[in-house]
């Protein structure tokens, strides 16, 4: 403890400062202001009126140095009973006091009197609980964030991230028998599909809410292991379905296109090898496919097939496939992961092949980029089309020049025009809504790692990162969207897709969590439960304020934004807003376990809702 | 002082630290308190004052008037200052953070000053509008906090109540307002 002494003899009494006034760094100066300087700053009183009267008569007796009075003051004022008024407490003190709560609590606060609500709707109180709630403590980012045309203020920044994010599970959906592995939206936003273990195909109607089941197709019937992923074409009339084969050679996939518009007909079956090629559309008639073949010990060869999707013959003479492009693999690797972008938009001349690939190790960890232009596409049955003999006697002319030169003919295999190196295992590559963008979700390399044998690949990171690259410059964005987890093993490695929507980035993990991120901030927005790894995650693209995940637990969740739910008139017990843990689930998912149907009764009334623990 | 410390300085420096040199400080009402340098350097705002006060020069400690502290009343002093000799004690000087360094917020109230914060609201207030007069941060996080803690659980009426605010909105002000807020209304108070 201190010494105390009080000291009568001491100096000139210092002038009383008014309470009030906010402390200057140097807060000496202030003492120097005269008693009649000290009238022109107006008596501003936390205190209540009593307290005030009290402090005003204790003013008056510092000033005329009567120590007696003044210590009587100030003990009455340490231990009055009356409660002060905090209707003008200190901006600088408000402001601190509201980092400390919720957004509802600091809406409490706003609605006790004006002179709070003045300083709670204060941008800068708002900065700091966006920074919290969302977990942004960066000053470059927050900047970033302020720069963006779309941004009003912090309050209404932190209200549309709270509000339009599909962060609450309306819907649980039981009804595949094993792991689901992907999901799609139609690009129309009317229905998605889903792939399973369990071999089947599932359409649904999103637009129905709840979602219900329009279609479904057991593969097993077509020799299939189990359906992997899928994708609605441009005019949402077809349904191309990508599976694994039953059979000697486990890579064997085989690519199905189902007629929306007949009832789930098949109409188109192609063969497509490596599996994990998965298939693409290359336009609203046309569908990609792979072949591999081998040329040497670590080295082979993989073809992409054009397809039309149609393979009603309307004449023996017009090609329904074509091989299209031969691109070489070395060191075990091969073309995964086919995506085809228009980066320009659907009606420019560029086309390109996007796929994951590698030269130093089985694994893939590059980016393979190939440009082509719209006009030099090779359709099946287009007139540059050669026959059987054409092709044939080409390569007999092939032979007879090598003959004469002696030498026979490599094969002509198609450059790559750009090779992104991501020094990481990629498990999944999708396109923004415009196709410019190009995200990958891949787990981290040791740095510096060295690949000695393509066959002993460097250990991957625990943590998955998603990479996005501009596909108009090739240059990597500069943001990193991280949170999400995976522990299986190079060689076990599954895919884990993301979603993109126009404003945010989603993705599955293996810590049985979906996250979303904010694409442009780069912020953690939420997680989305579910009981075992999250394989897939879509925005609806006709609302990203709809979201399906589904997941290693069987099921399916349909997640709405709060906004979404208001308008639906769905209520929901929520958790805290920001970051990690924090959406909300209905108790829905817990009766729908017994019941075990198809989709949810909604007809529940409010009081039928608790937080999942 | 130490940070101006040289060659010529440098005897007084060792005395300094021989003798903890000792600072008075007088209250708003004139109280006058003999506080460690160095506790009372927990303060900014003294830090700065005694700096300005001593000057270049080796002050001597004996003689140097009080620092006057106007806006801080006796009894709100004392317990200012028995807040900064118990973590100078424990803690050391409080170190210095990056001004948007959020860790405060996730920073738990310790038990010993949990129980020096339970103290009426008046003197809360009061040890509140000091500590950010001084300039100590760590003590006005505690005592920010503490109100949050409460406001927290409080309706609109019970904040009205327990803080003497008079409601000046005409109902459909206030009902315009509480609509204005209706969107963060489902979040978890908990936190």
């Amino acid at each position: 403890m201190s010494a105390l002494s009080r000291n009568p003899d001491f100096g000139p009494a210092a002038p009383v400062g008014n309470r009030h006034r906010r402390p200057s760094p140097r807060g000496i100066q202030d003492e120097s202001i005269s008693p009649q300087e000290e009238e022109l700053f107006p008596l501003r009183r936390w205190d209540g009126i009593g307290a005030s009267l009290g402090a005003l008569t204790k003013d008056i007796a510092v000033q005329f140095g009567d120590e007696e009075q003044i210590h009587q003051m100030s003990e009455e004022c340490c231990c009055q009973e009356e409660v002060p008024s905090w209707t003008e407490a200190p901006p600088e003190l408000m402001e601190i006091i509201m980092g400390y709560l919720s957004a509802k609590d600091i809406g409490s606060c706003a609605q006790t009197c004006k002179n709070w609500k003045q300083l709670l709707d204060l941008d800068s109180v708002w900065k700091g609980v966006f920074a919290r709630d969302f977990e942004v403590s960066s000053r470059p980012r927050m900047r970033v964030i302020q720069n963006d045309k779309k941004f009003v203020s912090w309050r209404e920044e932190y209200k549309r991230l709270w509000c339009e994010v599909p962060a609450i599970q309306v819907q649980l959906i039981r009804d595949h028998r094993d792991e689901v592995l992907h999901v799609s939206f139609s690009n129309d936003g009317s229905m998605f599909a889903t792939c399973s273990k369990d071999d089947f195909v599932k359409c649904w109607d999103a637009q129905a809410f709840p979602v219900r089941r329009r279609f479904q197709e057991n593969m097993k019937e077509h020799g299939w292991k189990y359906t992997q992923w899928s994708a609605f074409n441009s005019s949402n009339t077809l349904l191309l379905v990508s599976g694994v084969h039953f059979g000697p050679i486990s890579t064997s996939g085989e690519l199905f296109v189902f007629n929306l518009e007949d009832g789930f007909t098949v109409q188109c079956k192609v063969r497509n090898k490596p599996y994990d090629i998965f298939g693409s559309w290359l336009d609203d008639q046309h569908l990609f496919s792979g072949n591999l073949h081998w040329t040497g010990a670590m080295e082979s060869c993989c073809s992409l097939w054009i397809n039309t999707a149609s393979q009603h013959l309307e004449s023996e003479r017009v090609g329904v496939m074509r091989r299209a492009y031969k691109f070489q693999n070395v060191n075990g690797s091969s073309l995964r992961t086919l995506v085809v972008a228009r980066p320009y938009g659907p009606d420019d001349e560029t086309v390109l092949l996007v796929f994951s690939t590698g030269s130093l190790t089985f694994i893939p960890h590059q980016i393979g980029i190939k440009k082509l232009k719209q006009s030099e596409i090779p359709f099946p049955g287009a007139p540059a089309h050669r026959t059987l003999q054409e092709a044939l006697a080409e390569h007999e002319q092939q032979l007879l020049e090598a003959a004469a030169g002696g030498q026979v003919p490599d094969i002509q295999y198609d450059s790559i025009d750009h090779i992104l190196d991501l020094d990481a295992q990629i498990i999944g590559l999708s396109l923004s809504p415009d196709q410019r963008y190009l995200f990958a979700n891949c787990r981290r390399w040791p740095e510096n790692a060295v690949i000695a044998d393509p066959f002993q690949p460097p250990p991957i990171s625990s943590e998955i990162e998603i990479r996005c690259f501009d596909l108009q410059t090739m240059e990597q964005v500069p943001h990193t969207y991280r949170a999400h987890r995976a522990y299986t093993p190079s060689e076990e490695c599954f895919f884990i897709f993301v979603g993109v929507s126009e404003d945010y980035v989603a993705s599955g993990a293996e810590n049985s969590k979906g996250y979303i991120w904010d694409r442009k901030h780069n912020i953690t927005l939420s997680s989305l439960t579910h009981q075992s790894v999250v394989n897939c995650v879509a925005f609806n693209p006709a609302d990203q304020q709809q979201l399906v995940t589904v997941s290693d637990d069987y099921t399916i969740r349909v997640w709405f934004s709060r906004s979404k739910c208001r308008q639906m008139g769905l209520t929901y017990v929520g958790q805290k807003a920001c970051g990690v843990n924090k959406s909300v689930q209905c108790r829905m998912d817990r009766l729908e376990t017994k019941l075990e149907t198809d989709f949810l009764p909604f007809f529940l009334p409010d009081g039928a809702f608790a937080e999942e623990v | 002082m130490a940070a101006t410390a040289g060659p010529s300085t440098g005897s007084g420096d060792v005395k300094a630290a021989a003798v903890a040199p000792k600072v008075r400080l007088q209250s708003g009402d004139k109280e006058i308190f003999i506080v460690d340098l160095p506790v009372a350097k927990m303060s900014k705002v003294i830090k700065g004052m005694i700096e300005d006060l001593a000057g270049e020069e080796d002050p001597n400690w004996d003689t140097l008037e009080p620092i006057p502290l106007s806006n801080v009343s006796g009894p709100i002093l004392r317990k200012v200052i028995t807040w900064m000799e118990h973590h100078y004690k424990n803690d050391g000087p409080e170190p210095e953070r990056p001004e948007d360094d959020l860790s405060h917020f996730t920073d738990e109230i310790s038990d010993w000053d949990e129980e020096y914060i339970k103290v009426d609201q008046g003197t809360l207030f009061e040890l509140i509008l000091a500590s950010n007069y001084l300039n100590i941060k760590k003590l006005r996080t505690v005592g920010c906090k503490t109100v949050a803690n409460v406001l927290r659980k409080l309706s609109v009426e019970e904040i009205r109540e327990k803080y003497n605010i008079e409601n000046d909105f005409t109902p459909e002000e206030e009902e315009a307002i509480r609509k204005e807020n209706e969107w963060c209304e489902d979040q978890d108070a908990s936190k």
